[in-house]
């Protein structure tokens, strides 16, 4: 993920009210996100003399069905059964 | 005599500290600790997409019961009786609550409506922002 992507995050959160969770869960949250909007500024004096350097394009590497169920402890149970319950979690998570 | 005594306690104390570290669980691992419980379905599931460059391993279990869900309530120390309760656990032991800084944690998140609990894998920064991403953007969906 690139720092421009971090910072949408980060703004989502704040406004999501999930921002104190995750301050909790993660102590360099913010500092990280100082960090982030501080470099931001740079990249904006630094416009037109340079080009951001970590704007590289990331190669996707994730399979096309999105998961691969390993092993399971039960043969009547269909793998997108388990695709939709690692969904699920986290969507109302 | 004094450097001898050094030579053999040395490697001795060293030992004696690599036998104290904690044992680390793969995701392979946790699923074998629990798929051989007769009461819950138990899944791993590797590569479970969170964007289209970045994936995790899952373990996922389901209590086929009200004993099942209520040993595992105890072993995940989960309290309540209704709702979603999420946790950052150790890797060793997904049920202590720890924080993310910057070394492998489990992402635990237990349904306690549907008796589920989904472990998922956090090895570096770039997944812990993924999963994020993946919670907000899906929330922003099902609100729209």
């Amino acid at each position: 993920m690139d720092e421009e992507r971090f910072e949408e995050i980060w703004e989502r959160a704040e406004a999501e009210h999930y921002g104190q969770r995750l301050a909790a869960e993660y102590p360099a949250w913010r500092a990280r996100r100082r960090r982030v909007a501080s470099m931001a500024m740079l990249t904006v004096a630094a416009a037109g003399i340079a080009l951001p350097l970590w704007q590289t394009s990331i190669q996707p590497v994730v399979q096309e069905e999105g998961y691969t169920v390993a092993y399971c402890n039960r043969t009547d149970i269909a793998d997108q059964y388990w695709a939709n319950m690692a969904d699920e979690l986290l969507m109302n998570s | 005599m004094k450097r001898l005594l050094l030579i053999v306690l040395l490697p001795l104390a060293l030992l004696t500290g690599c036998s104290h570290e904690k044992k680390e669980y793969s995701a392979s691992e946790l699923y074998q600790h629990y798929a051989e419980r007769e009461n819950l379905k138990v899944a791993q599931v590797d590569g479970f997409s969170l964007s289209d460059s970045v994936s995790v391993e899952v373990i996922l279990m389901e209590a086929d019961d009200e004993d099942a869900w209520q040993q595992l309530k105890e072993e995940f120390n989960i309290q309540g009786d209704e709702g979603t309760v999420s946790w950052l656990g150790d890797p060793d032991n997904p049920a202590h609550r720890t924080q993310w800084t910057g070394i492998p944690v489990m992402r635990v998140i237990a349904s306690i409506d549907k008796h589920t609990i989904g472990i998922y894998r956090i090895d570096n920064e770039t997944q812990y922002d993924a999963i994020v991403d993946y919670q907000l953007e899906k929330t922003k969906k099902g609100i729209q």
